[in-house]
Protein backbone atom coordinates (compact mmCIF):
# COMPACT_ATOMS: atom_id res chain seq x y z
CA UNK A 1 0.00 0.00 0.00
CA UNK A 2 1.23 3.48 -0.37
CA UNK A 3 0.64 6.39 1.37
CA UNK A 4 -2.11 6.64 3.13
CA UNK A 5 -3.42 10.14 4.15
CA UNK A 6 -6.89 10.82 6.82
CA UNK A 7 -8.34 13.45 5.70
CA UNK A 8 -11.28 14.98 8.04
CA UNK A 9 -14.46 17.24 7.10
CA UNK A 10 -14.74 15.83 3.13
CA UNK A 11 -18.22 16.70 1.97
CA UNK A 12 -19.47 13.33 1.54
CA UNK A 13 -21.90 13.97 -1.22
CA UNK A 14 -18.78 15.60 -3.17
CA UNK A 15 -16.58 12.56 -2.67
CA UNK A 16 -19.12 10.28 -3.96
CA UNK A 17 -19.20 12.35 -7.04
CA UNK A 18 -15.53 12.31 -7.33
CA UNK A 19 -15.58 8.15 -6.89
CA UNK A 20 -17.78 7.89 -9.25
CA UNK A 21 -16.04 9.67 -12.19
CA UNK A 22 -13.08 8.68 -11.72
CA UNK A 23 -14.65 4.96 -11.79
CA UNK A 24 -16.17 6.14 -15.13
CA UNK A 25 -12.69 7.75 -16.02
CA UNK A 26 -10.69 4.39 -15.50
CA UNK A 27 -8.52 6.47 -12.71
CA UNK A 28 -8.29 5.19 -9.17
CA UNK A 29 -9.24 7.60 -6.43
CA UNK A 30 -5.75 8.62 -5.48
CA UNK A 31 -4.91 9.48 -9.06
CA UNK A 32 -8.28 11.65 -9.31
CA UNK A 33 -7.46 13.75 -5.78
CA UNK A 34 -3.69 13.54 -7.40
CA UNK A 35 -4.94 15.84 -10.28
CA UNK A 36 -7.53 17.96 -8.36
CA UNK A 37 -4.36 19.02 -5.94
CA UNK A 38 -2.30 20.03 -8.97
CA UNK A 39 -5.40 21.96 -10.43
CA UNK A 40 -6.19 23.35 -7.00
CA UNK A 41 -2.42 24.28 -6.82
CA UNK A 42 -1.63 25.50 -9.92
CA UNK A 43 -5.34 27.87 -9.66
CA UNK A 44 -4.48 29.47 -7.03
CA UNK A 45 -0.60 29.94 -7.58
CA UNK A 46 -1.52 31.54 -11.03
CA UNK A 47 -4.53 33.80 -10.20
CA UNK A 48 -2.95 35.98 -7.29
CA UNK A 49 -3.17 39.16 -6.47
CA UNK A 50 -0.04 40.20 -8.89
CA UNK A 51 -2.05 38.97 -11.98
CA UNK A 52 -5.52 40.89 -11.30
CA UNK A 53 -2.91 44.16 -11.25
CA UNK A 54 -2.01 42.98 -14.61
CA UNK A 55 -5.76 42.24 -16.17
CA UNK A 56 -6.97 45.61 -14.18
CA UNK A 57 -4.14 47.25 -16.05
CA UNK A 58 -4.33 45.78 -19.42
CA UNK A 59 -8.30 46.86 -19.09
CA UNK A 60 -7.50 50.31 -18.73
CA UNK A 61 -5.01 50.12 -21.42
CA UNK A 62 -7.34 48.90 -23.61
CA UNK A 63 -9.91 52.01 -23.18
CA UNK A 64 -7.23 54.38 -23.32
CA UNK A 65 -6.50 52.65 -26.53
CA UNK A 66 -9.82 53.51 -28.00
CA UNK A 67 -9.92 56.76 -26.77
CA UNK A 68 -6.40 57.63 -29.32
CA UNK A 69 -7.30 55.53 -31.85
CA UNK A 70 -10.75 57.84 -32.38
CA UNK A 71 -8.17 61.09 -32.25
CA UNK A 72 -5.04 60.12 -33.72
CA UNK A 73 -6.33 57.60 -36.56
CA UNK A 74 -6.67 59.67 -39.37
CA UNK A 75 -3.58 62.28 -38.86
CA UNK A 76 -1.40 59.95 -37.61
CA UNK A 77 -2.58 56.24 -39.65
CA UNK A 78 0.21 53.60 -39.81
CA UNK A 79 1.98 55.08 -36.96
CA UNK A 80 2.48 52.95 -33.68
CA UNK A 81 1.17 53.63 -30.22
CA UNK A 82 2.06 52.71 -26.91
CA UNK A 83 -0.05 52.63 -24.16
CA UNK A 84 1.42 51.51 -20.58
CA UNK A 85 -0.82 50.98 -17.89
CA UNK A 86 -3.54 53.00 -19.42
CA UNK A 87 -1.30 55.76 -19.96
CA UNK A 88 -0.57 57.13 -23.12
CA UNK A 89 3.13 57.16 -24.05
CA UNK A 90 3.38 58.45 -27.19
CA UNK A 91 3.33 57.82 -31.36
CA UNK A 92 6.09 56.50 -33.11
CA UNK A 93 7.21 55.75 -36.51
CA UNK A 94 7.65 52.57 -36.90
CA UNK A 95 7.45 49.21 -34.84
CA UNK A 96 10.93 49.67 -33.75
CA UNK A 97 10.62 52.85 -32.08
CA UNK A 98 7.86 51.59 -30.05
CA UNK A 99 9.60 47.75 -28.75
CA UNK A 100 12.30 50.21 -27.44
CA UNK A 101 10.22 52.23 -25.93
CA UNK A 102 8.34 50.06 -24.04
CA UNK A 103 12.06 48.33 -23.18
CA UNK A 104 12.42 51.12 -20.84
CA UNK A 105 9.19 51.12 -19.38
CA UNK A 106 8.36 49.80 -16.04
CA UNK A 107 4.97 49.22 -16.37
CA UNK A 108 2.95 46.23 -15.43
CA UNK A 109 1.18 46.33 -18.96
CA UNK A 110 1.99 47.89 -22.42
CA UNK A 111 -0.02 47.41 -25.87
CA UNK A 112 1.64 48.07 -29.07
CA UNK A 113 -0.93 49.33 -31.80
CA UNK A 114 -0.88 50.35 -35.47
CA UNK A 115 -3.24 53.50 -35.52
CA UNK A 116 -6.01 52.61 -38.17
CA UNK A 117 -5.75 49.08 -38.04
CA UNK A 118 -8.91 47.72 -36.81
CA UNK A 119 -9.29 45.62 -32.82
CA UNK A 120 -10.03 42.18 -33.71
CA UNK A 121 -11.08 39.02 -31.60
CA UNK A 122 -9.33 36.16 -32.29
CA UNK A 123 -10.04 32.55 -32.19
CA UNK A 124 -7.11 30.01 -31.41
CA UNK A 125 -7.56 26.22 -31.15
CA UNK A 126 -6.04 23.89 -28.91
CA UNK A 127 -5.24 20.20 -29.66
CA UNK A 128 -4.97 17.57 -26.80
CA UNK A 129 -1.21 18.80 -26.92
CA UNK A 130 -2.13 21.35 -24.16
CA UNK A 131 -3.67 19.43 -21.53
CA UNK B 1 18.91 22.12 -38.46
CA UNK B 2 18.44 19.00 -36.90
CA UNK B 3 16.71 18.17 -33.27
CA UNK B 4 16.05 15.16 -31.20
CA UNK B 5 12.62 13.88 -30.51
CA UNK B 6 12.12 14.28 -26.33
CA UNK B 7 12.52 10.77 -25.57
CA UNK B 8 10.76 11.39 -22.01
CA UNK B 9 7.56 11.03 -23.74
CA UNK B 10 6.12 7.76 -24.84
CA UNK B 11 5.92 7.84 -27.68
CA UNK B 12 8.74 10.74 -28.31
CA UNK B 13 7.37 13.46 -29.44
CA UNK B 14 9.08 16.08 -31.74
CA UNK B 15 10.18 19.54 -30.85
CA UNK B 16 12.60 22.51 -31.72
CA UNK B 17 14.53 24.93 -30.39
CA UNK B 18 14.13 28.62 -31.08
CA UNK B 19 15.03 31.99 -30.07
CA UNK B 20 12.35 34.80 -29.37
CA UNK B 21 12.77 38.40 -28.88
CA UNK B 22 11.74 39.75 -25.33
CA UNK B 23 11.58 43.28 -23.63
CA UNK B 24 14.03 41.54 -21.01
CA UNK B 25 15.88 39.20 -23.08
CA UNK B 26 16.93 39.74 -26.46
CA UNK B 27 17.34 36.19 -27.40
CA UNK B 28 15.62 33.71 -24.72
CA UNK B 29 15.87 30.19 -25.67
CA UNK B 30 12.56 28.25 -25.26
CA UNK B 31 12.36 24.18 -26.03
CA UNK B 32 9.23 23.98 -28.14
CA UNK B 33 6.92 20.73 -28.52
CA UNK B 34 5.80 20.71 -32.38
CA UNK B 35 1.98 20.73 -32.04
CA UNK B 36 -0.16 20.69 -35.34
CA UNK B 37 -3.42 20.81 -33.10
CA UNK B 38 -2.50 24.20 -32.25
CA UNK B 39 -3.53 27.19 -34.81
CA UNK B 40 -1.42 29.99 -32.65
CA UNK B 41 2.01 30.68 -32.80
CA UNK B 42 4.00 29.99 -29.70
CA UNK B 43 2.60 28.88 -26.25
CA UNK B 44 4.46 29.74 -23.04
CA UNK B 45 3.11 29.45 -19.02
CA UNK B 46 2.09 32.82 -17.62
CA UNK B 47 4.44 32.63 -15.87
CA UNK B 48 7.40 32.72 -18.10
CA UNK B 49 5.58 34.95 -20.24
CA UNK B 50 5.35 37.42 -17.24
CA UNK B 51 8.78 36.95 -16.28
CA UNK B 52 10.10 37.74 -19.60
CA UNK B 53 8.68 40.69 -19.55
CA UNK B 54 5.82 40.01 -22.81
CA UNK B 55 3.34 41.70 -20.76
CA UNK B 56 5.20 44.79 -22.20
CA UNK B 57 4.80 43.94 -26.12
CA UNK B 58 1.07 42.65 -25.89
CA UNK B 59 -1.35 43.18 -29.04
CA UNK B 60 -4.38 44.87 -28.70
CA UNK B 61 -6.51 42.57 -30.52
CA UNK B 62 -8.22 40.13 -28.25
CA UNK B 63 -7.30 36.05 -28.43
CA UNK B 64 -9.35 33.34 -27.52
CA UNK B 65 -8.28 29.73 -27.00
CA UNK B 66 -11.03 27.10 -27.17
CA UNK B 67 -10.10 24.20 -25.13
CA UNK B 68 -10.34 20.80 -26.54
CA UNK B 69 -13.37 19.99 -24.48
CA UNK B 70 -14.90 23.43 -25.81
CA UNK B 71 -14.36 25.76 -23.02
CA UNK B 72 -12.85 29.49 -24.02
CA UNK B 73 -10.52 30.82 -22.08
CA UNK B 74 -8.75 34.62 -22.48
CA UNK B 75 -4.88 34.27 -23.77
CA UNK B 76 -2.61 36.99 -23.13
CA UNK B 77 -0.97 37.73 -26.40
CA UNK B 78 2.30 39.35 -27.70
CA UNK B 79 4.12 39.67 -30.80
CA UNK B 80 7.39 39.13 -31.20
CA UNK B 81 10.19 37.65 -33.47
CA UNK B 82 11.62 34.52 -33.43
CA UNK B 83 14.76 32.87 -34.67
CA UNK B 84 15.76 29.27 -35.76
CA UNK B 85 19.36 30.03 -36.70
CA UNK B 86 19.43 31.93 -39.75
CA UNK B 87 15.40 31.89 -40.19
CA UNK B 88 13.53 34.83 -38.43
CA UNK B 89 9.74 35.09 -38.28
CA UNK B 90 6.86 37.71 -36.69
CA UNK B 91 5.20 35.01 -34.37
CA UNK B 92 2.22 35.57 -31.67
CA UNK B 93 3.14 34.68 -28.37
CA UNK B 94 0.22 33.25 -25.91
CA UNK B 95 -0.08 32.34 -22.57
CA UNK B 96 -2.94 31.41 -19.96
CA UNK B 97 -2.41 30.75 -16.38
CA UNK B 98 -3.80 27.35 -16.61
CA UNK B 99 -1.87 26.17 -19.40
CA UNK B 100 1.63 24.56 -18.35
CA UNK B 101 3.06 23.94 -21.88
CA UNK B 102 5.65 25.21 -24.67
CA UNK B 103 4.34 24.41 -27.77
CA UNK B 104 4.90 25.74 -31.22
CA UNK B 105 1.45 25.79 -33.36
CA UNK B 106 0.93 26.15 -36.62
CA UNK B 107 1.17 29.30 -37.08
CA UNK B 108 5.38 29.18 -36.70
CA UNK B 109 4.95 25.27 -37.72
CA UNK B 110 3.59 26.69 -41.26
CA UNK B 111 6.10 29.04 -41.87
CA UNK B 112 9.09 25.82 -42.20
CA UNK B 113 10.20 23.42 -44.18
CA UNK B 114 9.73 20.00 -41.25
CA UNK B 115 10.79 16.45 -42.09
CA UNK B 116 9.68 14.17 -39.23
CA UNK B 117 12.01 11.28 -39.14
CA UNK B 118 10.63 8.88 -36.68
CA UNK B 119 12.48 6.00 -36.70
CA UNK B 120 15.83 8.34 -35.84
CA UNK B 121 14.02 10.49 -33.22
CA UNK B 122 14.76 13.33 -35.35
CA UNK B 123 13.01 16.75 -36.58
CA UNK B 124 14.75 18.48 -38.90
CA UNK B 125 14.27 22.18 -40.67
CA UNK B 126 14.97 21.78 -44.55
Amino acid sequence: MGNVIVVKNVDKNLYRRLKSTASLKGYTIGEALNEAIKLWLMLNEAVNRDYLDYLTCRERSEEKLKEINEKYCKKCKGKYVVVCDGIFIGIFNNEKEALNSVCKSKARECIIAKLGEPIKEEKVEFGMGVL
Amino acid sequence: MKFKYNENVKPPIPKIKVKIWTPKIRDYELELVVDTGFSGGILIPYRLYDELKLTLAEVPSRYFGILPIGIPITLHTALTEVSIEKLRFKVHVHSHPLINKKLAGRELVNQLKILLDGPKGELEIL
